[in-house]
């Protein structure tokens, strides 16, 4: 979806579970690429594997979760083989990671400049106090007032908003090529929501990262994405620029989504909200065919039985939809 | 007085370590007539839950005065509370930790009506137990799985029909669909207008999230910091603020249009976190994060209003002009 090269390849990428001799799929073939200063937003509901997604790029999925994939490239760097240890190095260097809580992922009891120096100094090598002047920089740069004297604060003692700032500051101090963030706002008021995505948008053009954010939260999306992949029940659906999927939505469940979502429209009146019948399927409960037909209004009987490929329909937009190439190459727009 | 309740300047302080006071509601007068949908709109620690529980009595109000249906609350005890509070009912964010694991679905929704007396004998509990899940769009069936077994859209509906099992005048809904997914929402918000229409129900609304306020509510308050900032008729609060804050509101939560016509000049950034309740600026709450305010922030605001009920709490309100000298402002 990138001109440029991509430096996040992304082919066929599943994610498996076996437990009690049962095998669920939460994630199935996955692709996508994102190429420098790209910022690639995967948005979907509890169970659509988007998080997981996430996990896999980084390494994190564990046993007794499997990762399979045709391609996870960063840059030169084949994911799939390279060690354990390697790739400990990457995850540190050329791509970090943010999460939903930032809570969670800090030491309470270690100063906040502590942990960024410490981040340095791991992947760098670089002295003592040129990490801390380093640190000081990041703080600066991320937007904490008076950095010299908040490096020595503890999570506990900043606000929310504060620590995911601290946390971007961490993720940032390498300077990867790629950085992944989960839910990044989920936890944060929404005044302080906006403050963070535009900070998340300001570093990646400030120094060309791409960013892979994952969200279920549309207007959290339109803040910081320009590119998204919709999953649904483990599949991406529908990818493409965002504008064209704002206001033009292919696949019928990304259609009903944003037609479902409460909109901020003062001057209408109030009235009933449309709706997706059902719920979206648990991993281990996915209907044969295409994942959404179900739910569909369009629904065909091949829906029922053969799923749909992720294929381009013109614009830059791929669609996994049985209807939606036939509808596209028709009516063209 | 058509009013079903009325909350007259209700004020809640709550000791902290150290000698000190969260000033966590203050001064806070508003009311909600029959039928209507009242949405209170905050962010955390502007004291929107607080307010909602001095409401139902869960906590006591350190000043104030609340009316229901023209029965002073606080002055109710025993028996009588009992009674009031049959009449106003609860749903909360997350019917996960509302509904017991333990209960089966049945009974958690019988529980109000074995508590309160209400089912003759366990015959005619079944039947009003089918009745209500009906009523809220389950399979009666459900009533005999546990919670963990349901999706969250259909928890919030048993908590729900748990909320209505009582035929409550008022029910107070504390952020009724943010933990749900974004399609289940959509369900979840039909539901509670479609009851509001069936049983002539009363709602307060507290949420974050300015387009659920936008989809169901009447009239809305926007609170800062345990003040009202605004209020008024949701098409006025929503489409023209008045309230720097509101106006800020609106701006984080609506992405920047790339070829929108809403104009750049009208969006209101907030800087920095909120003040601490500990330690409330004094005058105007929202002046230390206030991109319009000056020196004169610092006392009371006055109450600013453009007809229809609408008002803001605001030397500077959005419809003026900012105050002329930007290097001058204050905090």
């Amino acid at each position: 979806m990138s001109g440029s090269d991509p430096v996040l390849t992304v082919e066929g990428l599943s994610v498996a579970f076996t437990a009690g001799g049962s095998r669920t799929r939460p994630v199935e073939e996955v692709s996508f690429a994102v190429g420098r200063g790209d910022r690639f937003g995967i948005v979907g509901e509890s169970g659509s594997g988007k998080s997981l997604t996430l996990l896999a790029i980084a390494g994190l999925v564990d046993h007794p979760g499997h990762v399979a994939a045709d391609t996870l490239r960063l840059e030169d760097a084949d994911l799939l083989s390279i060690s354990r240890s390697r790739r400990r190095a990457v995850l540190g260097t050329r791509m970090s990671m943010i999460l939903q809580d930032p809570l969670a992922s800090l030491s309470p009891v270690w100063s906040v400049g502590e942990q960024i120096a410490e981040t340095l100094r791991r992947h760098t090598r670089m002295p003592r106090s040129a990490a801390r002047e380093e640190t000081i920089e990041l703080l600066a740069q991320v937007g904490i007032p008076d950095p010299r004297r908040r490096a020595d604060s503890f999570p506990h003692q900043l606000s929310g908003g504060m620590r995911q700032r601290v946390a971007i500051a961490i993720a940032m101090s390498c300077a990867p090529i790629v950085l992944l963030a989960d839910e990044p706002t989920t936890a944060l008021d929404v005044s302080i929501q906006a403050q963070i995505l535009d900070l998340l948008v300001e570093v990646c053009e400030s120094r060309g990262m791409a960013l892979v954010m994952v969200t279920h939260d549309l207007a959290a999306l339109s803040r910081a994405a320009v590119g998204v992949g919709v999953m649904y029940a483990g599949r991406i659906v529908e990818s493409g620029s965002l504008d064209r999927i704002r206001t033009a939505p292919a696949h019928p469940y990304t259609q009903a989504l944003l037609l479902s979502a409460p909109h901020l429209a003062p001057a209408r009146a109030r009235s009933r909200l449309h709706t997706i019948p059902g719920a979206p399927p648990s991993p281990d409960k996915r209907p044969a065919g295409c994942p959404f037909h179900p739910r569909c209004p369009y629904v065909m009987d091949v829906c029922r039985t053969v799923r749909p490929p992720l294929v381009p329909i013109g614009d830059g937009v791929s669609a996994a939809c049985h209807l939606v190439p036939a509808v596209f190459a028709g009516g063209g727009s | 007085m058509s009013d079903l309740l009325r909350v007259e300047d209700l004020v809640v302080r709550f000791p902290a370590p150290g000698g000190r006071t969260v000033h966590a509601v203050s001064g806070v007068s508003f009311a909600v007539e029959r039928g209507e949908t009242l949405a209170i709109v905050g962010e955390s620690g502007s004291g929107k839950s607080t307010t909602a529980r001095a409401v139902l009595r869960l906590i006591e109000p350190t000043t104030g005065r609340i009316t229901f249906d023209g029965v002073e609350v606080g002055a109710q005890r025993g028996k009588a509370l009992r009674r009031l509070r049959l009449r106003m009912q609860m749903v909360f964010q997350d019917p996960y930790s509302s509904l017991d694991p333990q209960f089966t679905v049945g009974r958690s929704v019988a529980e109000p009506l074995v508590v309160h007396r209400l089912g003759r004998d366990r015959a005619e509990a079944r039947r009003r137990v089918d009745e209500l899940l009906d009523l809220v769009g389950l399979d009666p069936a459900i009533a005999s799985r546990y919670p963990r077994t349901l999706s969250g859209g259909q928890r919030q509906r048993v908590a729900i029909a748990r909320a209505v099992a009582l035929n409550p005048d008022l029910i107070i809904c504390d952020e009724p669909v943010s933990a749900l997914d974004v399609s289940i929402q959509a369900q979840i918000l039909n539901l509670l207008m479609d009851l509001q229409a069936r049983l002539g129900l009363s709602y307060v609304v507290i949420t974050h999230d300015l387009a659920v306020v936008s989809e169901i509510s009447d009239r809305v308050i926007v609170m800062y910091l345990g003040h009202i900032v605004e209020s008024g008729p949701r098409a006025q609060v929503l489409g023209s603020p008045l309230h720097p804050y509101t106006a800020a509101l609106l701006a984080a939560a609506q992405p920047p249009d790339p070829g929108g016509a809403a104009s750049r000049s009208d969006r209101v950034v907030m800087r920095g976190d909120p003040a601490s309740p500990l330690d409330p600026p004094s005058g105007c709450v929202f002046r230390t994060r206030c991109p319009r305010a000056a020196d004169v922030c610092t006392n009371p605001p006055p109450a600013f209003s453009d007809g229809d009920g609408h008002t803001a709490w605001c030397f500077f309100p959005m419809s003026q002009d900012a105050p002329g000298d930007v290097a001058g402002r204050g905090a």
